[in-house]
This record gives structure tokens, C-alpha cells and sequence, in this order.
């Protein structure tokens, strides 16, 4: 996995995306969450990802939620990241209920897979 | 096993053959496509139960090894390639012989015990390292009964412990093995997922409810959990199985669903209904349950739903087989039906008593519905016909070395029967000399700075009363020049004739073209093309050939939608009465002799600012007799163009029963057919294209006559 930064609080994640990962993916994010209101994810550059890092992302959705912090994506997911959020039943027509704007990172590009 | 249920079979096993060329002729394009394969599958397992069924041992012994090797293409342990497609095409083919021959007569056939030879070895080739061998490669019997199984739907919730992911398990893989098993939702449960603080990145905390509409039981199931067994907690219930179970109406509430999985008690849900709000938004709101856990559980409702529309859909989908003719003579007596009913309205009308006018209403009204309803029994969409044409590109360009694909557009476009059928041969012939003469050689293509591959398209489109049929080819386009002189030579035209594109194009389709090798040689058309002409004549057609040197020729073929009854307006000129097709006709407006006069004898109108010219059908037709002082302009649209046409009076709407004028009467230009009114006079249907090619032709003389 690759992290870039860029100047407006996009965060660019690109390569694989799996649970050798997602230790490293939830310290960036816990970081983040310590740091920023405002966190948007760039996940055009990801070539594989598997439930584990499902799950980080989703745990640092409800983080940022619960404290009142955005978590956005940016951009259209790679397919590969899509695909597992199909594969694996992550994806979702109503955004989270905690969330007031009712968004979710699993509403990804209109209707259900 | 009577004969009938025999021929039923050999009927629907040409369809379903049909059906499996062209689903392989597509997958040769696209290999992987999951659902092309499925079709291939299902077509070939039809045929073997089928078969089976009705006694055709051999087919469904032949079709076994050929079911098993897309069995396994389906499983994805046998790679779809061009050898493979060959194959299975000389096995249509042969089972093909086989549903014509005589019974036993095909085993012997040593062809398509070479093909099973051929399939078996595909399957050995990949059994090698696979496990499971010991299934496959045996002769014959057919080891599912070919009865339909039954579609059974489970909810199945899959509780991982933690460690999952430690184990090396991705439970996407397994959601995929069930997703391999039939039609499949799955929902992921994340309320689980503390917050980021508290993660251990390393921990499974998801948990899967998954919806399965499936034929296979339960134990395919619990397969798939095999390896996680000691890992997971796994409920499987069966929640619908094509209505043995429950089945009054629609599927469980929300609320039930939910109860029943345990995510609630009966208690919570009464409490929380007091309120008046969607109980999923109640529910969640009150934080009785996740959000996760309503969603799963109306994606069940969702899941379930569909499945029982799929199944009311293919139960309304069931058809009956009529035999042709007796659609035949339903249209034919629905057409006389018409005419007597026109008639009962005329006297009706005539009689002036109310209550006969109203029952003279009704019954029009009934059997315009009936003539429509008939006709559209007869209606069949072109594409079966287009895709037959798949193969014959397939093999024909092949043979001649050429690369060519055959793209088809507007398939769902419907036409009568009949047209149809009579379609096919000048379809055939169109596409053959695009293959033959106007597509070129890959190295000639390259040359010409196009791409190796030709490509000739099949369109069909509606356009009112007429459907539109294309057959375009990106080839080398017609030799005007050739044309012109061998027409010249064959004393068709003038040497000096001038001629438009277009109607030199049209000398090709003159019967003299067809025999004459050299034009053929170097032209590249002209082989037949009269035989082609005459059959869409016969079906009251046109022909139109564009094309440009170089760059491809259009066959544009335009024809009725039907044959038996067509929308017309009804005319009166003098005593005469006319029909014109209503499809063509934009509207009627007054013609006064004075209007006339303004436009200093020529034929031109003014209708709202636009000048409109029209043709005096009074003097077209030499009708004697005086015009009444105001006539009508019936204004019409062909070939984009506006055009009147004058008669005394416009009767009105008649729905016409198109009969075909005498052999005597056959090459009257601007008729194309007559009709019987209801007091028993008959009304010529007018060719309005034809009238206006006519009144054009009149008018270039004159003005040569009148220069010369």
C-alpha cells in the first residue's frame, strides 16, 4: 500500500488494500483522526482490497462520525476496491444512521451491485 | 410416447440448437461472459432431459459429455477457446442430424461418436490435476433425472469467530462459492466495528446475512463452510421454496422477518408499531436494532420478492403452439369481419335509429381491438431472423478468407409472420453478396488504409406503418462506371442518358443484371439481385441502394409492417373511391378555386407560410367531370417531403382490408391494392410514393420537351 498526500486533505491510498495492510491503514487513519476535522480518501489507485480493510474503513467511519468529523471519498473507487465491496455485502442503499447526512462509504456509484 | 409429443420436441429442440449457435457464436467474442455460458449450459442440459424424456436416447447420450464439459466450463476449470466453440458448433449440428434421423441411426454415425470422443478429451485434459476425477469421463447415463428441480430460497447468517482472518480464510471467497450456487444476496453486518481506537486490524468483526435461491439442498451449502465449520456459527433456514411453503400474497413483513430471525421479540416490535412510522425507521431510531440488521432484512423481502416475479413471469411466459395456418385464416375472417362491420356502420348510420348507431359503435369499437389483438399474435421479432445470419457470415467468410463480423441492431423490431418468413432467401442474398463481392480481402482492406476486419450491419427500425431494414457494408462500394456501361451496352439507357445515383444504382436491380459475369467481376454486384427485387415487391417493399466508392454500399429495404390490414383514409373523387394509407397523411386542408388561382396555374399551396405542392389526383387519374368549388388537400410526408394530393372530398378513417389487385392490374403503377367498402364498392389503396415519382417523371419531361 501507498500513501500520498495531497494539499486539501485528500488522502490518496494506492496497491493492495489487505489485511498485511490494515495495520498500517488504521494507524494512518487513527492519526488522521486525531488530527483532522476533515478526511476524503482517494481510492481510485487501489488494485486489490479484501474485508479486512473493509473494516478499518468502516471503523474510521463511525470514528469520525461519532466525533463529529467527516470521512468522505473522493473520486471513483478502482474497480478491484468496487468489486470487493460487492463481494463481500459492504454495500449499502441508505448511508449509515448515525451519520445526519446519512452518508456512508458504502453507497458507492448509484444502485446495489 | 405419441408422435406429437416427438414432433413437439424436434420443434423446440431446432429452437433451443438456434438458441445455442448464437450463444456461442457470442461467446467466441467474449469468453468469460458468465451468462453466455449459463445459456449454453441450460440449452444443452434442455435438450439432454428433454431428449430423454421423450425417447431420443442417443441425443441425450450424445449431449452428456457435451453438458459435463460446460458443466465445467461453468465452474470455470475449463477455459472457453475457438477449438472449443468449433466443437460444440459440429455438435449442434450433429445433434442437429440427429433430431432428423431415424431413432438409433445416430450412434452409429461416426461423426458424432468422433465428437464425443473429442469432448471426453477435453474433459481428461483437465482432469488430470484436478480432484473429483472419478465423476466424470463415464459413458452415458444420464445422472440427474431431467426433471425440473425445485428452486428452494435460504437464509443463511454466518457468524465468523474473530480469528477468521488469522486462519488465512477470505470469507469473500466463500460468499463467491455460494454465490455460485444460484441467484444471491449477500448483506454484511458491521455494527460490530468499534470504533477505530479500539480495532484490532487483525479480527474478523463482520458478520453475513445471505439470501440463496438455489436448486441445489442444503448439504451444498453446509459445503461451502466446510473449512470453516469449527470457525463459524452457521444457521441455514429455508425461507421460501416455490410455494410449498406460505405463499398467500406477498412475503413476510419487515417486522416478521426480523422476529424470526431472532434480532427481535415479538414484545419490541408491538411496542415500537404504536408509533406511525416506517417500521424500519422506527426500529432503528428506537435502537432496538442495528441498521445493518434492517437493511439485511429487507434485502431478504427484496430478494424474495423478485424471485416469485421471475417465477409469475416465466408462468406467464408459458406459450401455446398454434400451428400457422390456423392463424391464417383467424386474420383472414377477421378481415372480413372488418369489411362487414364498415358495412353495418354505413347502414347504420343511414338508418338514423340511435340505439343501432350505438350497437354499431360497440362493434367497431371490439373489433378494432380484436384486429389489432390479432395482429399482433402474428407479430414476431426480426432478431431470430438476424441471428440465423450470425452462422452464415461465421462460415462464408471463413471460407473465402476473410475476416467479417456481423453486427445486428433493432432485433426486438417486430413484422408479420409472413413477412418475415419470405424475408429470409432475399436477407440471405444481400448478406452473401456483401460477403462475397463487397467486403474485400483483409490485405486489399489494409491497403485501402481500413481495418482488416469488414463489417456488415443488419439494422431494423420502425417508422409508422413500414419497417426499415439496412443491410450496410463497410466494403468497396458499386462501380458506378461499370453500371453505367454495361447498361449502355445492354441498351437499358441512353448513352447519353443522364442519370442520378440513385436510379442507376436501381438498373443493377433489373433482371437483365443478373446473368451478366463481367459486371458482376467488376462491380461486385448485380449476381441475383433481381430475384431479390421481386420478392420484396411481393411483399408490397421497396429497395433503395446508396453506396460510395470505396467506402461500403446500404441496401435500404422498406416494408409493411403487415400485409392484411392497414389504417387508410377514405377519399372520394367524382363517383371514384380511393384509400390512402394514414400513416403517410400530416393533415386535410380547403382548396378554393380562388387559392388555386393565386398560385397562377401552377400546383403549389400555401399552407401557414409554407409552400406545399400537390398533384390533382382528379386529372392524374383523367376523371371527367367538374371539381366541386372547394376541394380538399389531403398533405402527406414521403421520403421527407410534403406533398398534396387533391380529391373532391375526404370520407374519412376506414380500417382496409388489403386485398392484391388481378394479375391483369398487377403493374398499374400507383396502386397497390384494392379494398371493399362496405356497400360493397371497391376503393383502390393508393402507392402515394409511387403517384409522386410518377407526377415527378411528368414534370422532367415536360421541361425537356419544353427546353428542347
Amino acid at each position: 500500500m501507498e500513501i500520498r498526500y495531497s494539499d486539501r486533505g485528500v488522502v490518496r491510498l494506492e496497491g493492495e488494500l489487505n489485511i498485511q495492510e490494515a495495520g498500517r491503514l488504521r494507524e494512518l487513519l487513527l492519526q488522521a483522526f486525531g488530527e483532522v476535522q476533515e478526511l476524503s480518501l482517494d481510492l481510485e489507485g487501489v488494485t486489490e482490497a479484501d474485508t479486512a480493510c473493509l473494516q478499518v474503513l468502516c471503523s474510521a467511519h463511525k470514528s469520525f462520525l461519532t466525533a463529529n468529523k467527516t470521512l468522505t471519498t473522493t473520486g471513483v473507487p478502482a474497480a478491484p476496491f468496487i468489486r470487493t465491496v460487492d463481494d463481500s455485502g459492504y454495500r449499502r442503499t441508505v448511508g449509515c444512521h448515525s451519520d445526519p447526512q446519512r452518508g456512508c462509504l458504502w453507497v458507492i456509484g448509484g444502485g446495489r451491485g | 410416447m405419441t408422435d406429437t409429443h416427438r414432433e413437439a420436441f424436434k420443434e423446440e429442440a431446432h429452437e433451443l440448437l438456434g438458441e445455442l449457435e448464437n450463444a456461442l457464436l457470442e461467446l467466441e467474442k467474449t469468453p468469460a461472459d458468465e451468462d453466455l455460458i449459463g445459456r449454453v449450459f441450460r440449452a444443452m442440459h434442455t435438450i439432454k432431459g428433454s431428449g430423454a424424456m421423450f425417447g431420443f436416447d442417443d441425443i441425450a447420450a450424445f449431449t452428456h459429455d457435451v453438458e459435463t464439459v460446460y458443466d465445467r466450463v461453468r465452474g470455470g476449470k475449463i477455459a472457453v477457446t475457438k477449438p472449443l466453440i468449433d466443437l460444440t458448433l459440429s455438435a449442434c449440428d450433429a445433434i442437429r442430424r440427429m433430431v432428423g434421423a431415424p431413432e438409433g441411426a445416430a450412434l452409429q454415425d461416426p461423426q458424432s461418436a468422433s465428437l464425443t470422443q473429442s469432448f471426453r478429451a477435453v474433459l481428461h485434459e483437465q482432469e488430470q490435476p484436478a480432484p473429483g476425477a472419478a465423476e466424470a469421463g463415464a459413458p452415458a447415463p444420464p445422472q440427474r433425472p431431467p426433471e425440473k428441480a425445485r428452486r428452494v430460497t435460504y437464509r443463511i447468517r454466518f457468524q465468523p469467530v474473530a480469528e477468521l482472518f488469522v486462519s488465512g480464510t477470505n470469507p469473500i471467497l466463500l460468499l463467491n462459492e455460494l454465490r455460485g450456487l444460484g441467484a444471491c444476496t449477500v448483506v454484511a453486518h458491521r455494527e460490530r466495528v468499534p470504533l477505530i481506537a479500539e480495532l484490532n486490524p487483525e479480527l474478523c468483526y463482520t458478520y453475513w446475512d445471505i439470501i440463496l435461491t438455489t436448486e441445489r439442498d442444503v448439504d451444498a451449502i453446509r459445503d461451502v463452510f466446510i473449512f470453516v465449520e469449527d470457525a463459524c456459527e452457521l444457521r441455514i433456514d429455508v425461507i421460501d421454496d416455490e410455494g410449498w411453503t406460505d405463499d398467500d400474497g406477498g412475503y413476510k413483513k419487515l417486522g416478521e422477518i426480523l422476529v424470526e430471525r431472532g434480532d427481535l421479540t415479538l414484545d419490541e416490535i408491538k411496542k415500537a408499531l404504536g408509533s406511525c412510522k416506517r417500521i424500519g425507521d422506527i426500529l432503528v431510531e428506537s435502537g432496538l436494532v442495528a441498521p445493518d440488521k434492517v437493511e439485511s432484512a429487507l434485502v431478504e423481502q427484496q430478494h424474495i420478492r423478485e424471485e416469485r416475479q421471475k417465477r409469475q413471469a416465466a408462468e406467464a411466459a408459458a406459450s401455446v403452439r398454434v400451428p400457422a395456418a390456423k392463424l391464417d385464416s383467424l386474420v383472414n375472417m377477421v378481415g372480413e369481419l372488418v369489411t362487414i362491420q364498415s358495412r353495418l356502420s354505413q347502414l347504420a348510420t343511414r338508418s338514423g335509429d340511435l340505439a343501432i348507431i350505438q350497437v354499431a359503435e360497440e362493434v367497431e369499437r371490439l373489433i378494432a381491438e380484436l384486429r389489432d389483438n390479432t395482429m399482433s399474435v402474428r407479430m414476431l421479432p426480426i432478431g431470430t431472423t438476424f441471428s440465423k445470419f450470425q452462422r452464415l457470415v461465421r462460415d462464408l467468410s471463413t471460407g473465402l478468407g476473410k475476416e467479417i463480423v456481423l453486427a445486428t441492431e433493432g432485433g426486438e423490431t417486430e413484422l408479420d409472420k409472413t413477412v418475415i418468413e419470405k424475408l429470409n432467401d432475399p436477407l440471405i442474398h444481400l448478406i452473401r453478396n456483401s460477403i462475397d463481392h463487397g467486403i474485400e480481402k483483409p490485405e486489399a482492406r489494409r491497403q485501402a488504409g481500413k481495418p482488416a476486419q469488414g463489417t456488415i450491419r443488419l439494422a431494423a427500425e420502425h417508422s409508422g406503418a413500414h419497417v426499415f431494414i439496412r443491410i450496410t457494408d463497410d466494403g468497396a462500394g458499386l462501380d458506378t462506371e461499370a453500371i453505367r456501361a454495361k447498361a449502355i451496352e445492354r441498351g437499358m439507357i441512353a448513352a447519353d442518358a443522364t442519370l442520378s445515383e440513385r436510379e442507376l444504382y436501381a438498373l443493377i436491380l433489373a433482371p437483365g443484371f443478373s446473368t451478366a459475369k463481367e459486371v458482376t467481376n467488376v462491380s461486385g454486384r448485380g449476381v441475383g439481385m433481381d430475384v431479390v427485387k421481386r420478392s420484396i415487391d411481393a411483399l408490397q417493399g421497396t429497395i433503395e441502394i446508396t453506396s460510395q466508392r470505396g467506402t461500403g454500399s446500404t441496401v435500404s429495404l422498406k416494408l409493411p409492417l403487415t400485409m392484411a390490414i392497414i389504417d387508410g383514409l377514405l377519399v372520394r373523387i367524382a363517383q371514384a373511391y380511393f384509400v390512402m394509407p394514414l400513416a403517410a397523411i400530416e393533415e386535410c386542408v380547403e382548396l378554393t378555386r380562388a387559392d388555386a388561382a393565386k398560385a397562377h396555374g401552377k400546383n403549389l399551396t400555401s399552407i401557414r407560410g409554407q409552400i406545399v405542392p400537390y398533384i390533382r389526383l382528379r386529372e392524374r387519374f383523367s376523371i371527367d367531370g367538374q371539381a366541386p368549388a372547394i376541394e380538399q388537400i389531403v398533405t402527406t410526408s414521403i421520403d421527407g417531403l410534403t406533398v398534396g394530393f387533391v380529391v373532391d372530398q375526404v370520407v374519412g378513417e376506414h380500417q382496409t382490408v388489403i386485398k392484391t389487385m388481378g394479375r391483369v392490374y398487377r403493374d398499374v403503377e400507383a396502386v397497390s391494392g384494392a379494398t371493399i367498402l362496405g356497400d360493397g364498392t371497391v376503393a383502390l389503396i393508393l402507392d402515394l410514393p409511387k403517384l409522386l415519382q410518377g407526377a415527378e417523371a411528368e414534370i422532367r419531361a415536360q421541361q425537356q420537351t419544353g427546353r428542347g
